[in-house]
């Protein structure tokens, strides 16, 4: 999206749309995972009518992804705030690509609870680099926090993660 | 830092190429720190490939929104400029009505030295007989211009509401209580001049509303010519039933100078001379001209209300003069104690007092050549409407 910017400023239609068709896909699983399925086509269309009015302000600083799910994030806020949406979740569907189907099973399930325990901030962080794929520097542009807080929080969310294994692991012997 | 502190880090590829040969060059020898890689992989690899991914809708309705792109709200729109507008609202209504919030009482605004017409209602005929008209007018009318003889007080004393009604023998009177008269502040002092038929009935008048009113005649000040042409009394009533008496007494004869004096010792200690004040019956009022610092009026307000405080007597110092056939009046010179002045050459009669309408008894008129100044708290108004016109805006956008 470097590419974008040395063009210019996009200011056509055009332009927004095939950014909201690449991207599209994205932002709505970002917005469904924090302010649920209801929410989540609504908070989509707002972020992508913000980037639109926005468009003309970005400079490239950072990716074209990390800046439309940092919109997107300040509309999952405002939305929830709204409609009082539950913190983000991370849940865990079988996919049925585990080796061993009965260890996973387990763990999956010890797994989806000891992310439940988690708390919101260590969600957050855990959902934008393990599941949406952000590196440590576009997660912290994303939640406007500095990188070793982002290292950080994952580093403890993992441990506590580690830990509910674990115990789970001694309870179940 | 501590390297098992960095083993997340080290996994998601997020360390410097220098400390992450140090965590590799660790682990060759580590088991421990071996197992920990291993079941931090696992767990990152079991949350990326087995998180919940809800499938996409929406994207046509959005392509549509951003192809007819709504115009941004502008920066008064906002919920957060309606809770400010509303709370100022609120505010500004209750400094409006409800004075206390203001932070105290209102003062008036006015300059000292203002001149000010205290409005004495005087008080009608009352039930007790055919004690009527208050009006000089038409006081030499009636026999001797002398009303029935006082019994007693009317009963229910309450505001003043009194009128000059001289054309309603039989109505009511009500006095008011002293409601100027406060024995910290003022002590007031009447000089009334008046033509009458008869000097000794209208000495014996007045002793009756001295009675009536449960004030006294003081002797010493009491002075006759021995033509009986003229006599001179002066009399000390309760100074809540000062104006009454007052009218009762003017109804005896034609005023001619009256004079009203008020002292304000607490203001002027050093001096507690009489202001000069005019009198028009026919108003109804008397019109004074005072100085006195704002606060006094402020708590000459507040006296009003006060019924419990002990009240000072009033003197009313009379001259009664025989009435003389009709004859020019170059000038109506100063009665005792006083400044009075002219009100117009000729023969003074007040005509009728027009009856007064149910209000407070004591009300500030200041005069015609002054302004009002503008109370800059109805300014206030204007938050309150603004509000009202922003939620009105608003409801219009929505539609």
């Amino acid at each position: 999206m470097y590419a974008l910017t040395e063009m210019g400023t996009p200011r056509e239609y055009n332009d927004i749309a095939a950014i909201a068709r690449e991207h599209y896909d994205l932002v709505y699983r970002f917005c469904a995972r924090r302010v649920g399925l209801d929410a989540a086509a609504d908070t989509a269309q707002e972020t992508f009518v913000t980037a639109q009015r926005a468009l003309a302000r970005f400079r490239g600083a950072s990716s074209l992804t990390t800046w439309l799910l940092g919109i997107a994030h300040n509309e999952c806020r405002r939305t929830a705030r709204k409609r009082r949406c539950e913190p983000p979740t991370i849940e865990l569907v079988e996919t049925g690509s585990a080796e061993h189907h009965e260890e996973t099973i387990i763990n999956r399930h010890a797994l989806q609870q000891a992310l439940a325990r988690l708390s919101p901030e260590h969600r957050e962080v855990v959902l934008l680099h393990e599941v949406e794929g952000l590196s440590y520097e576009e997660a912290a542009l994303v939640l406007s926090i500095p990188v070793g807080t982002v290292k950080s929080r994952l580093h403890h969310a993992f441990a506590n993660l580690r830990k509910s294994l674990s115990d789970h692991q001694e309870g179940a012997r | 830092m501590n390297m098992r502190d960095e083993l997340k880090a080290f996994v998601d590829n997020e360390l410097s190429e220098e400390r992450r040969t140090e965590i590799l060059r660790r682990l060759e020898t580590d088991r421990e720190l071996q197992a920990e890689v291993i079941e931090l992989r696992q767990m990152s690899r079991t949350i990326r490939e087995e998180a919940w991914q809800p499938e996409p809708v929406g994207l046509e309705r959005t392509l549509a929104a951003l192809e007819n792109p709504r115009k941004k709200a502008p920066w008064w729109y906002g919920g957060q400029v309606g809770w400010a507008l509303g709370t100022a609202s609120l505010a500004a209504l209750a400094i409006i009505f409800f004075p206390k919030f203001s932070g105290g009482a209102e003062a008036d605004s006015s300059a000292a030295g203002s001149t000010y017409a205290l409005q004495v209602k005087s008080p009608v005929a009352p039930k007790f007989g055919s004690v009527t008209t208050a009006s000089p007018a038409d006081a030499s009318e009636n026999k001797g211009g002398m009303a029935a003889p006082l019994s007693a007080l009317p009963e229910g004393r309450k505001e003043s509401q009194t009128t000059n009604t001289p054309s309603a023998p039989k109505a009511q009177v009500r006095y008011q209580q002293n409601t100027y008269l406060d024995q910290r502040y003022l002590a007031q002092s009447a000089h009334l001049d008046l033509e009458v038929e008869s000097v000794s009935q209208a000495e014996t008048r007045a002793k009756e509303i001295a009675k009536v009113t449960k004030g006294k005649v003081l002797p010493e000040k009491t002075k006759k010519k021995s033509d009986a042409a003229s006599a001179e009394m002066t009399l000390k009533v309760p100074a809540e039933h000062f104006a009454f008496a007052l009218d009762e007494l003017r109804s005896l004869g034609t005023a001619t100078t009256p004079n009203i004096s008020q002292d304000y010792p607490n203001i002027r200690p050093e001096s507690s001379a009489p202001v000069a004040g005019r009198v028009d019956p026919s108003q109804g009022k008397t019109r004074l001209k005072v100085e006195k610092p704002e606060e006094d009026y402020a708590r000459m307000s507040e006296m009003t209300q006060d019924a419990k405080t002990p009240l000072p007597e009033a003197t009313l110092n009379l001259r009664f003069v025989e009435k003389q056939p009709v004859r020019e009046r170059a000038a109506l010179g100063a009665s005792a104690g006083g400044r009075a002045r002219v009100r117009d050459k000729g023969t003074f009669k007040p005509v009728a007092p027009k009856p007064l309408a149910d209000t407070e008894v004591l009300s500030r008129e200041p005069r015609e050549s002054e302004s009002q100044p503008f109370d800059w708290k109805y300014a206030l108004l204007a938050l309150p409407a603004l509000f009202l016109v922003w939620l009105g805006i608003r409801a219009l956008r929505r539609k």
